[in-house]
């Protein structure tokens, strides 16, 4: 632990030392080239000067030249040989100074490169800082964020820059987290209540039977009918959870599934019910193949089936889709039904949820939109839900779809038809 | 169960035609275990009604030849299902 903090601390400081670093070598670098330009320039801007040998200069001569000159005793023979001698001088000197004059631009120069130099590595250690304050800003929430806490948010302000897009990523990220979260807690909340509330009918309802002074056989006979009742209430949960578990977990297994006789069999199942309730069923199937869980489908298919006559409308109808359409099989089911506000729409695929709120009413235990929802998902297909204008729901799902329906060809034979099928 | 090149596995509820796969729908498979288990036998439209719909099917619906239809759509080429005028359907 302590280690790992000593390493992040090391880590980040060397990120700011690596741009301190690099400001001020890239100052020198090109600072460098500069002051190597200025120089030259300079040294070819100046007057040329004559290549003098030291030795060739004689001081005494030169010395004695000159007191002779400024007593006028210099003997008329030397005169040419003093002067010769002066101009020599003269060239020495100034090749002197231009010497000395270069060498004091060289000088100060350098000492201006290293101490501009030092002053950007300074600038770069405190620009690191303040570079480095939003990542550590986005560190330390991402360090608090836990389960609990998944609500803070970085929120960072400033210029709409590549920090800025880390943070906002992060924050987006955290936003999925905290739903993902937050509706995975309220489907472990809803489905112990949901599993809860029939046992705790039927407790009731034997505790009572049971108090009673006097049992009757008919009284007995009716509580142990809604005890039936209560019962198959909560298997339909459970059987809807094991289902939600089984789709969640992904595929195992990859078989020939068609949308069309799943179809079928959902309306064939729920007819009696939708007879019961006078709800129309009418049906335009086309094969609609794919690869899928084959028990998974026909639950999804019934659901939507089932969901689609269950929250309908007396004398309403409902309309089944099959077929495919641009390399995808598809399913739609159609219904009438009460309104739908569209902010409503999404809610209905979670777990335990039903348009006229999360009530234990008779009908239904709020599973079935989820398993479809679920399961669309387990197939890499598409799921996509309308609110009818006039009330009830168009729900379609599309699946990848398999090859053509296979035609039987009585040319080949058996084994190698599997061939070519492997 | 087998009959020519047709394969119904009643556990798996799988059916194979030639070797390849066909998905049929419960009452369709009902119809066609019916029709296999008859070994060759003609089968009425109302004997299929009681071995394969339950009570609460309407008798005087077309339901019968709309799956017997389905099936052999599904089953595909050469014909295997006969209708039998008057008789019902086999399955030669």
């Amino acid at each position: 632990m302590l280690s790992e903090l000593r390493h992040k601390i090391r880590g980040r400081r060397s990120v700011r030392a690596r741009i301190a670093l690099a400001c001020a070598g890239l100052f020198l670098v090109t600072g460098g080239a500069f002051v190597a330009a200025t120089y030259t320039l300079v040294d070819h801007s100046l007057p040329a000067t004559a290549v003098v040998n030291p030795a060739s200069i004689n001081k005494h001569f030169l010395q004695a030249c000159y007191s002779g000159e400024q007593n006028g005793t210099l003997p008329g023979g030397q005169v040419p040989k003093c002067k010769q001698a002066f101009a020599i001088a003269a060239e020495f000197g100034a090749a002197m100074q231009r010497l000395d004059d270069l060498h004091q631009l060289l000088l100060w120069s350098l000492g201006g490169l290293a101490v501009a130099t030092i002053v950007a590595g300074l600038l770069g250690w405190a620009i690191g800082r303040r570079i480095l304050v939003p990542l550590h800003k986005v560190t330390g929430t991402a360090r608090r964020a836990s389960q609990e806490h998944l609500h803070e948010r970085i929120s960072l302000d400033g210029p709409n820059d590549e920090l800025k897009e880390l943070a906002d990523t992060f924050d987006d990220m955290l936003d999925r987290l905290d739903l993902a979260f937050a509706s995975q807690r309220r489907f472990v909340a809803n489905a112990s209540h949901e599993l809860r509330t029939p046992i705790t009918s039927m407790r009731t309802l034997i505790d009572v039977a049971m108090a009673k002074p006097a049992r009757t056989t008919e009284g007995l006979e009716t509580v142990v009918g809604r005890v039936r009742e209560a019962l198959g209430q909560s298997e339909a949960i459970i059987d809807g959870l094991l289902t939600l578990a089984r789709s969640d977990r992904g595929l195992t297994t990859r078989e020939l599934v068609d949308l069309e006789a799943a179809a079928q069999d959902g309306i064939d199942q729920t007819g009696t019910s939708a007879r019961a309730s006078n709800v129309a069923i009418e049906a335009d199937l086309s094969a609609a193949p794919t690869l899928g869980d084959r028990v998974l489908v026909e639950r999804l298919v019934a659901n939507l089936v089932d969901n689609a006559v269950r929250y309908n409308v007396t004398g309403g109808s409902v309309q089944v889709e099959t077929g495919t359409d641009r390399g995808q099989s598809y399913l739609s089911v159609t219904n009438t039904g009460p309104l739908v506000p569209e902010p409503k729409l999404a809610s209905l695929f979670e777990p335990f949820t039903r348009l006229d709120q999360r009530v234990a009413n008779s009908q239904g235990v709020g599973l079935g939109l989820s398993i479809v929802a679920s399961v669309v998902a387990a197939h890499n297909g598409q799921l996509q839900a309308d609110a009818l204008p006039k009330g009830g729901l168009k729900i379609t799902v599309w699946f990848t779809t398999t090859a053509p329906w296979p035609i039987p060809n009585p040319a080949r034979a058996p084994d190698q038809v599997h061939q070519n099928m492997r | 169960m087998t009959r020519g090149d047709l394969v119904v596995d009643r556990a798996r509820r799988a059916v194979t035609r030639a070797g390849r796969p066909v998905h049929l729908a419960r009452k369709e498979l009902g119809v066609l275990e019916v029709l296999v288990s008859a070994d060759g036998a003609v089968v009425s439209a109302e004997q299929l009604l009681e071995q394969v719909w339950d009570e609460h099917a309407d008798p005087f619906t077309k339901t019968v030849p709309v799956t017997v239809g389905r099936l052999r759509r599904k089953l595909g080429d050469p014909p295997l299902v006969e209708t039998v005028i008057g008789g019902g359907y086999r399955i030669p």
